[in-house]
């Protein structure tokens, strides 16, 4: 879908040059006005949409993520061996195969995903309006059922007394899952420590 | 005068639609070659949206005007 969108963009760009700039007299009204058309609307449609699509694939992977070096510590923790954070045991178990960032943040539901790709777009205009405060925080809340929607149901959740003890209040968001399992990533102080480092 | 040749008084307009969509379609590639790195937003999403989208108005304007000269419209 990118070659579509840059090879949209670039005959777009060369085709409108050439018949405003060129060809323009040599041409028909009708003609002329056809070619606009194409230019100034139906293929930079064709690039829009093409970047849209693969906008919204490319801010679903890790890398993406990690493209922000106010995020670096978060996916430096992530993929250390050494690392007994949640995200990091998540990423290096592939408990998660692919997009750990994205699966893990977005909520499901109807509006999950919409929600985590704006929410993907408001980091990134932060990023690059240099926007934010140290040290960062999770906006919003970490609904349990990003949690259930994978470990309900399973066998080694289902072993855990205390998840049976606590299943109402699981299920109602009553006991958040890391009251017990610990933090999914490094404390600012951690954070600021591996900024340092890096 | 060929009347089929002669461009009517709307083409100072579309000179800037063109020169607006074809700067906005830059900041386009120069956003999807750059692999979407965070550094491409400012141009890929801050710039081109504003340029594409007065482009492309400023064409649908010219064009409802160049058909009412006309009659056709």
């Amino acid at each position: 879908m990118r070659t579509t969108g840059l090879f949209a963009a670039l005959l777009a760009s060369v085709g409108l040059v050439l018949v405003e700039f060129v060809y323009r007299h040599h041409l028909t009204r009708r003609t002329y006005h056809w070619l606009l058309l194409v230019g100034l609307g139906v293929l930079p449609s064709l690039a829009l949409l093409s970047t849209a699509t693969v906008f919204l694939e490319e801010t679903k992977i890790v890398g993406s993520c990690a493209s922000c070096h106010v995020m670096r510590p978060f996916v430096t923790d992530m993929r250390n061996p050494e690392s007994r954070t949640l995200a990091a045991r998540h990423y290096q178990n592939r408990w998660i195969p692919d997009q750990q960032c994205y699966v893990c943040h977005m909520t499901y539901g109807v509006h999950g995903a919409w929600d985590a790709q704006l929410a993907s777009a408001r980091h990134w205009l932060l990023y690059i309006a240099g926007s934010w405060q140290e040290p960062i925080r999770h906006r919003g809340t970490f609904p349990n059922k990003n949690c259930l929607a994978c470990h309900a149901g399973a066998q080694r959740f289902a072993r855990v007394s205390s998840h049976a003890a606590h299943e109402a209040d699981l299920f109602a968001d009553r006991i958040g899952c890391m009251s017990c399992h610990g933090a999914p990533h490094p404390a600012p102080s951690e954070r600021k420590a591996m900024a340092g480092a890096s | 005068m060929n009347p089929e040749r002669t461009l009517s008084s709307e083409i100072p307009r579309l000179r800037v639609v063109v020169i607006c969509m074809v700067v906005g379609l830059g900041c386009l590639g120069v956003f999807l070659w750059a692999d979407f790195s965070a550094w491409s937003v400012g141009v890929g999403v801050l710039a081109r949206i504003p340029l594409t989208v007065t482009a492309m108005a400023l064409y649908v304007i010219a064009v409802v005007r160049e058909l009412r000269r006309h009659g056709e419209l």
